[in-house]
C-alpha cells in the first residue's frame, strides 16, 4: 500500500471516530439535561438527513459552501480571513440594495449580475485587509475580525436606518421583486439556483483552481512559507491581494445568494447568530482540508446538523444552545484528530524509514 | 561543594593532575536535529576540577550544540553524562545548575529592564535569601574577582563587559562547579578581555572548572590547560596546553587538512564573464552591513570557490546574487540576461528557503519553474510534464522517495538536500550558486554531487561553490576567492592553492564576525 493511501486512511479512520466520539459527549449531556438521548438523536438526523428535509439541508449548506470555499484559497496560502462575516453582509446589503434599484430589469441579465456584484463587494470589503496585510504586514486576523464588527453594525445601522422597511416590525430591508428571487430548481422545494451555483458550479471550480492551476499552487507553496514562496520566485503581495479577494468574493456570495435565494430581503440575522456562516465557514473550510470536494461534503454535513439540532429543540426540548455546543464538540473532535493523525502518520514514516536505512 | 573545595597552593602539580576527577564527563555523545543534521558526533568531552579547558573550532563545528547538552539547554539523541561518575540525564538548564554546571550564553539570558540586583535575585531559583544577605554575598564574590557591580541600575545601562561579569555572579550564587562560556570575548573590547581572563584565572584558582568555546586561537592558547578542536561535530584532537607546537597546528586541525586529489576534469580556459559583481554591500535582516563591499567575475565554465569562515557574509552575497536579497548598493549582472534573469541556487537553508515541506516531491522538483510547466492562458499545470521532470530529479543523484506525490517533510535530511541539488543543477543554465551543497550527505552521495558540479561547469555553466568544506572547495574550484569579514581579502588563482595560506586568510584580523 503506497504512502498516500495509507495516510487517507488514517484520516478517514479518525474523521469517523471523531464524529463518533463528538456524538457520544453529546449523548451524555442530553442525558445530563435529563432528555432521553435515543429520541434527541433521532430528531437531530431526522431534522438534518430525512429524506423529505434534505433539500433544506442542502439550502442551509449553501451558504456554509460559498464561504468556506473562499476560505480554502485564503488558508491555503495560510492567509487567515477571519472576515468573511463582515463580508458577507456586505454581499448582502449591497445586494439587496441593487435589487430592489432595479426591480424591473430582466431577470437574466439582472440575477448574474447581482450575484457577480454581491461578490465584487465582499471582495472590496476584504480589499484594505489584504492590502494592509500584504504591503504592511499588519495581522489580517486582527484586521479581518475587527472589519466585520464594521460591517454588521454599519449593516445594523442601514437596516435600522434608511434601507429599513416602513412596516416591518424588523431591522430588513423591504421584499425584492419576485422576478429576481432565484428561480426554484425542484419544484415543491425551496431549492434555488443558488444551491446549484455553489455545490455544482462553484465546487469544481475552486478545486479545479486551487488543485490545477498555477496560481492555486502558487498560494500553496506561499502558505508553506513566504521565505520559500520567495525562493520560488512568487511575489508574495500580489498573492495574498489574491488570496483575499477571492475568499472576499466567495462570501461576499454566499450573502447575496441567500438574498436572492431564500431572504429575498437583506435581514440583521441573514446569518443565524447560533451557528454564523461566517465562522462556521472557518471550521468547515479546516474540517475538509482545504479541499473543495471535502468541503462540499462537510458544509452538508454541518447544514444537517444545524437544521437537525433546530428540530430536535422543537421535538424534544433540547435547548438551542445545546445545539451549537453539539457543533462545537464535532469540530473539537475533529481537530483533536488532526492532531493525532500528524502523530499516527509520523509512526507509518517512521516505519517507512527503517525500511529505507 | 564543600567537601570537594580543591587546595590550589599544592605545589606537586603532576600528582594532582593524575588525581584530579573529572566534575563533568559526556561520554559518546551525538545529536541529530530535526531535519537531519548531524551536530555531534559521538563525542566525548569532560571537564576537572581548576582548570579551563578550551573547546575550539570553526563556527559549525558543534561546539556550541555540545555545550547546550552539557548545561541541560538540549537533550542528546544518544550519549551519556556523568557528574562526578555518577549517570545523570538533565531535563532543563535548571537540572544541570542543581548538579553544578551553568553556562554563560553568547546573548545573555538577562532582563534589561530590571536592576542589577533583582535580575540576581531572579536567578537564585529555588534559593532562598533575604536582600541583605544577597548583597553582602555579591559583594564577596565581585570583591574576590575583582569586579565592580553597581547594584542599582537597570540591566539595559549596563556594558557588554559588565552585564558578563554580572553573569558570572549570578552563577556564581548557585554554587555552579563548572562554568560555560559560549564565545565570550565576542562582545568585548581590548582591556575588557584582559579582565575578563584574570577573572576566570581567579574562578580557577578557586577550583572551579571553565570550559571557554571559542574560534580564537590566541585566546584559547592564552589562558587555557587543555584544548579540544572539533570539526565538523566530531572531537579531532585534544592536547595539553604544553603539547600545542604553533598556532598553524591549531589551524590546521581546526580546518582540516587532508590531501588535495588532481583535478579530475578537463579545464577549459574561459575569459567570458557570465556574472559580473560589483561593489556589493549587503546588510543582514537586523541591517547589519555583512558585505562590504565585493566585486568579481565569474567566468563560464568556472568554478568560483568562495572560502571564508561562516557569518562573513557568504550567505548574503549568495541570497544577493540570487536576487533574494535586494543590496544596499553596488550591481549583480548576469551577462547578456535581462534583470529578471534569476540563477540557479542551492541555499544553504533547505529546510525554509530550498523546499515548501508540506508539498509533494513532484511539486518540490518544479517549484521555482511552475510557470514553465504549466499550458494555456489560465496556466492549467501539465502534471505529466511535472511527473517526468520529477523522475529525472529523483533518478539524477538517486533521492529516496516513498512516492512522487509523498509530502517533502517525510523525507529525511540528506534526501531533501540531493532534491533540491538535483532539482538546481538540472535547471542550470548559465550560473548556479551552490552554497554548501554536500551538507548533511554522506561521503558516497557527496561525491555524486561534487562530479555532477564538475560536469555541469564543463558544459560551460559557471558556478560559485560556496562551502565550509575547504577540502571540497580546493577540489573542485578553478580559481579560490577567501572572504573575511564581508570583503574578499584575496583571490587565488588554482596553481596558488595553499590550504594553509587560505586558512590563514580566513582567520585575518576581523575575519570572525560574531
Amino acid at each position: 500500500m503506497n504512502i498516500e493511501r495509507q495516510v487517507n486512511l488514517v484520516r478517514a479512520l479518525l474523521a469517523l471516530s471523531s464524529i463518533g466520539l463528538a456524538f457520544v459527549f453529546c449523548i451524555m449531556l442530553i442525558a445530563l439535561s435529563g432528555k432521553d438521548p435515543g429520541e434527541a438523536l433521532f430528531w437531530l438526523f431526522y431534522g438534518g438527513f430525512s429524506p423529505a428535509l434534505i433539500p433544506e439541508t442542502f439550502i442551509r449548506a449553501t451558504p456554509l459552501l460559498f464561504v468556506s470555499l473562499g476560505l480554502a484559497v485564503a488558508f491555503s496560502a495560510k492567509i487567515w480571513n477571519i472576515g468573511a462575516e463582515g463580508q458577507l453582509y456586505i454581499g448582502g446589503v449591497v445586494t439587496a440594495t441593487l435589487a430592489l434599484h432595479i426591480s424591473g430589469a430582466p431577470s437574466p441579465i439582472a440575477l448574474p449580475m447581482l450575484i457577480l456584484v454581491s461578490g465584487i463587494a465582499g471582495a472590496l470589503w476584504a480589499l484594505i485587509p489584504a492590502i494592509l496585510r500584504a504591503i504592511y504586514g499588519i495581522n489580517e486576523v486582527i484586521t479581518t475580525l475587527m472589519f466585520n464588527y464594521i460591517a454588521i453594525y454599519f449593516v445594523s445601522y442601514l437596516l435600522n436606518g434608511p434601507l429599513r422597511d416602513p412596516v416591518s416590525l424588523f431591522p430588513e430591508t423591504t421584499t425584492i421583486s419576485s422576478s429576481l428571487w432565484l428561480p426554484i430548481v425542484v419544484p415543491g422545494t425551496r431549492l434555488h439556483l443558488g444551491v446549484i451555483l455553489a455545490f455544482l458550479i462553484m465546487t469544481p471550480i475552486m478545486w479545479f483552481f486551487l488543485k490545477r492551476t498555477a496560481l492555486g499552487l502558487k498560494l500553496e507553496i506561499l502558505g508553506s512559507g513566504e521565505k520559500t514562496a520567495k525562493y520560488a520566485g512568487i511575489e508574495s503581495v500580489r498573492m495574498i491581494i489574491i488570496a483575499m479577494l477571492i475568499s472576499g468574493f466567495m462570501a461576499g456570495m454566499a450573502g447575496g445568494v441567500e438574498v436572492l435565494g431564500i431572504q429575498h430581503k437583506m435581514r440583521l440575522e441573514i446569518s443565524p447568530p447560533t451557528s454564523p456562516y461566517g465562522y462556521t465557514g472557518i471550521a468547515v473550510a479546516l474540517l475538509g482540508y482545504l479541499n473543495p470536494l471535502l468541503i462540499a461534503a462537510t458544509s452538508f454535513f454541518l447544514g444537517g446538523i444545524m437544521n437537525g439540532s433546530t428540530t430536535m429543540h422543537r421535538m424534544v426540548g433540547v435547548p438551542v444552545g445545546m445545539a451549537g455546543i453539539i457543533q462545537a464538540f464535532i469540530i473539537l473532535f475533529i481537530l483533536l484528530g488532526y492532531f493525532l493523525e500528524e502523530k499516527f502518520i509520523h509512526r507509518i514514516i517512521g516505519g517507512l524509514r527503517k525500511v529505507e536505512h | 561543594m564543600g567537601s570537594r573545595k580543591v587546595d590550589v597552593s599544592d605545589n606537586s602539580l603532576l600528582f594532582f593532575e593524575m588525581v584530579r576527577m573529572s566534575v563533568i564527563e559526556l561520554r559518546k555523545i551525538t545529536k541529530v536535529y530535526p531535519g537531519g543534521i548531524v551536530a555531534n558526533r559521538d563525542v566525548d568531552f569532560d571537564v576537572k576540577e581548576g582548570e579551563i579547558h578550551a573547546l575550539l573550532g570553526e563556527n559549525g563545528a558543534g561546539k556550541t550544540t555540545l555545550m547546550k547538552i552539557m548545561s541541560g539547554c538540549l537533550k542528546p539523541t544518544s550519549g551519556e553524562i556523568y557528574v562526578d561518575g555518577k549517570r545523570v540525564s538533565f531535563g532543563s538548564p535548571a537540572d544541570a545548575l542543581k548538579h553544578g554546571i551553568g553556562m554563560v550564553h553568547q546573548h545573555f539570558a538577562l532582563i534589561p529592564s530590571m536592576t542589577v540586583l533583582e535580575n540576581l535575585k531572579l536567578g537564585l531559583l529555588d534559593r532562598k535569601l533575604s536582600r541583605d544577605q544577597l548583597i553582602v554575598e555579591v559583594n564577596e564574590l565581585s570583591k574576590k574577582l575583582g569586579f565592580d557591580l553597581k547594584l542599582d541600575v537597570p540591566v539595559d545601562a549596563l556594558s557588554a563587559g559588565e552585564r558578563q561579569r554580572l553573569e558570572i555572579i549570578r552563577l556564581l550564587l548557585r554554587k555552579v562547579r563548572v562554568l560555560i562560556f559560549d564565545e565570550p570575548t565576542s562582545l568585548l573590547c581590548g582591556p575588557e578581555i584582559d579582565r575578563f581572563f584574570q577573572a576566570l584565572k581567579q574562578l580557577k584558582s578557586e577550583g572551579h572548572g571553565i570550559v571557554f568555546i571559542t574560534h580564537k586561537i590566541r585566546e584559547a592558547l592564552e589562558v587555557s590547560d587543555r584544548i579540544t578542536v572539533m570539526r565538523e561535530g566530531r572531537v579531532i584532537t585534544k592536547l595539553k596546553r604544553s603539547e600545542v607546537m604553533s598556532e598553524e597546528q591549531l589551524v590546521e586541525l581546526m580546518i582540516g587538512e587532508k590531501l588535495v586529489p588532481l583535478p579530475d576534469r578537463p579545464r577549459i580556459p574561459s575569459d567570458k564573464p557570465v556574472l559580473i559583481v560589483k561593489d556589493l554591500v549587503i546588510s543582514d535582516d537586523l541591517g547589519v552591513e555583512k558585505v562590504k563591499g565585493v566585486s568579481f567575475n565569474l567566468r563560464a565554465g568556472e568554478i568560483l570557490g568562495i572560502a571564508g569562515v561562516e557569518g562573513n557574509g557568504q550567505r548574503e552575497l549568495a541570497e544577493a546574487i540570487a536576487g533574494l536579497r535586494p543590496p544596499k548598493s553596488g550591481e549583480v549582472a548576469f551577462v547578456g540576461e535581462n534583470s529578471i534573469f534569476r540563477p540557479s541556487y542551492v541555499p544553504a537553508d533547505r529546510v525554509e528557503l530550498g523546499v515548501a515541506m508540506s508539498l509533494s516531491v513532484m511539486i518540490n522538483s518544479v517549484i521555482r519553474s511552475i510557470d514553465e510547466n504549466s499550458k494555456g492562458r489560465i496556466k492549467v499545470l501539465d502534471f505529466a510534464k511535472i511527473g517526468e521532470f520529477a523522475q529525472k530529479v529523483i533518478s539524477f543523484l538517486g533521492v529516496k522517495v516513498p512516492s512522487l506525490g509523498a509530502p517533502v517533510k517525510y523525507l529525511s535530511g540528506g534526501n531533501i538536500q540531493k532534491l533540491i541539488v538535483g532539482r538546481e543543477i538540472l535547471n542550470s543554465i548559465k550560473v548556479l550558486i551552490a552554497e554548501q551543497p554536500t551538507a548533511g550527505l554522506d561521503a558516497r552521495s557527496a561525491e555524486m554531487v561534487r562530479s555532477a558540479l564538475s560536469e555541469l561547469a564543463s558544459k560551460g555553466v559557471g558556478i560559485i561553490l560556496i562551502s565550509s568544506d575547504l577540502d571540497e572547495i580546493l577540489k573542485l574550484s578553478d580559481r579560490i576567492a577567501v572572504i573575511s569579514g564581508g570583503r574578499i581579502v584575496k583571490i587565488f588563482e588554482r596553481a596558488e592553492f595553499d590550504p594553509k595560506a587560505i586558512g590563514m586568510h580566513m582567520l585575518a584580523a576581523g575575519g570572525y564576525v560574531a
